[in-house]
C-alpha cells in the first residue's frame, strides 16, 4: 500500500507551501486588505483622469518574486482615450 | 560571568519548546557548559516534569521576584549533571500577569551573572507571558512543526522578535517525518527555509523515544544518547556555540574521507 500510495497517492505538500506563501506575505503586514482595497480605489480614480477604463475588471494583487521581494502588480483593462470636451 | 540568555519560542502550542529546551539545555551543560533552564510559563509547569525534577522544587520564580529567596538558593540542581544544569521553576498559584517584566528582566541579568547560557523556556501565544520570557533574551530559538499553522505563528513571532531587537538563531523544524516528505505530503525542512527569513537552527525526526523519555523523566540526550533524535538535540547545542558547526552525520562523513588520504599518506 505504501509504493502505491507513494507513486499515486495525493501530494498535499504543494498545498500547504502554495497556501503558506499567501498567508504570510499578508500576515507580514506590507498591504493588508483592506489598504489593498484603499489603494486600488485612489489609483484607478488618478487612471480614470486619463483614460476610459473598465472599472469592474480592475485587478490589483501581490506575487512573490523569486528573489523573495514582493511585486505589486495593477491590472486595468482600458476602453481608449479619455473622450475630451 | 558574562552570559547570554536564550529564549525558545514558537507562536503556537505544542509544538516542543519544553522538550526542545530542556534536550538543548542538558546537551550544552554535558558539553561542560553552565546552563539554567528557566520555566516561563508561569502559571502551568512543565520543564520540571520533563527533566524528571518535579519532587526536588522547592521555591520557584515566583519567590524569587517577591524578595522571599535569592536566585542561586531557589535553584534547583540536575543531579545528572550537578556542576553544569541547574532549573529555575515556574509557580503554579501565580499568573503570568503577576510577574512585572523588569523583576523578570532582573533575575534574567542575575542569572546571566551566574551562568553561561540561560534558557528561557516561553510559554504558547504572544502575550504577556511571550513578552515578558523574550524581551530580555539576547538570541531566540524558534520551534515549529512542518504543518501551517505552526510555520505561519514562526513567522509572527519572528516578526515580533525583531521588533524586540533579540537576534534570532533560527529555525528548529520538530517532529520531521522523513516518510511523509518521501511521499509528498509534508513539508521538508528545505520548503520551510524557503518561507521563512531565518537560518536552519536544526531538524528533530518524529520518535516515539521522546515520549518514552519524558514519561520517564529524563532528557532524551542522558536517556538514550545514541539515537538519531539525540544527535539531533546535540548538533543543535554545538550549533548555538559555532553558528558554522556541521552537523555530525555530515563530518562523520568527510572524516572518513580524509581518513582516506590518510591512509594513502601513510597515516593512521
Amino acid at each position: 500500500m505504501s509504493w502505491f500510495s507513494d507513486l499515486f497517492g495525493k501530494r498535499t505538500k504543494n498545498d500547504a507551501k502554495q497556501r503558506l506563501e499567501v498567508m504570510l506575505i499578508h500576515d507580514r503586514g506590507i498591504f493588508d486588505n483592506a489598504d489593498l482595497e484603499q489603494m486600488e480605489k485612489e489609483i484607478l480614480a488618478v487612471v480614470k483622469r486619463y483614460a476610459d477604463i473598465e472599472t469592474g475588471a480592475a485587478e490589483i494583487c501581490t506575487d512573490k518574486l523569486d528573489n523573495g521581494r514582493l511585486l505589486l502588480s495593477i491590472r486595468v483593462p482600458v476602453r481608449g482615450q479619455k473622450s475630451r470636451r | 560571568m558574562a552570559g547570554q540568555c536564550i529564549v525558545v519560542t514558537s507562536g503556537k502550542g505544542g509544538v516542543g519548546k519544553t522538550t526542545i529546551t530542556a534536550n538543548v539545555g542538558y546537551a550544552l551543560a554535558s558539553l561542560g557548559k553552565k546552563v539554567l533552564l528557566i520555566d516561563g510559563d508561569i502559571g502551568l509547569k512543565n520543564l520540571d516534569s520533563v527533566l524528571g525534577l518535579e519532587r526536588r522544587v522547592v521555591y520557584d520564580l515566583f519567590d524569587v521576584i517577591s524578595n522571599r529567596v535569592e536566585l542561586e538558593d531557589a535553584l534547583v540542581k540536575d543531579k545528572r549533571l550537578p556542576d553544569n544544569l541547574f532549573l529555575l521553576a515556574a509557580s503554579q498559584s501565580h499568573f503570568k500577569e503577576d510577574v512585572p517584566e523588569e523583576k523578570f528582566s532582573e533575575v534574567v541579568e542575575e542569572a546571566k551573572k551566574l551562568f553561561e547560557y540561560v534558557f528561557v523556556d516561553s510559554p504558547a501565544g504572544i502575550e504577556h507571558g511571550f513578552r515578558i520570557s523574550s524581551r530580555f533574551a539576547d538570541r531566540a530559538v524558534v520551534v515549529t512543526v512542518p504543518e501551517v499553522p505552526s510555520i505561519r505563528d514562526v513567522d509572527r513571532v519572528v516578526g515580533l522578535l525583531e521588533n524586540y531587537r533579540v537576534s534570532v538563531d533560527g529555525v528548529v523544524v520538530n517532529r520531521l517525518n522523513q516518510a511523509l516528505v518521501r511521499q509528498g505530503n509534508m513539508l521538508s525542512p528545505q520548503d520551510i527555509l524557503d518561507l521563512l527569513e531565518i537560518p536552519l537552527l536544526g531538524v528533530v525526526p518524529e520518535d516515539t523515544l521522546i515520549v518514552q523519555a519524558v514519561n520517564q523523566g529524563d532528557p532524551l540526550v542522558y536517556k538514550y544518547p545514541s539515537s538519531a533524535v539525540a544527535r539531533a538535540y546535540m548538533n543543535i547545542a554545538h550549533k548555538l556555540l559555532d553558528p558554522e558547526y556541521v552537523p555530525q552525520q555530515e563530518s562523520r562523513k568527510s572524516k572518513g574521507f580524509w581518513s582516506l588520504f590518510g591512509f594513502l599518506r601513510g597515516e593512521g
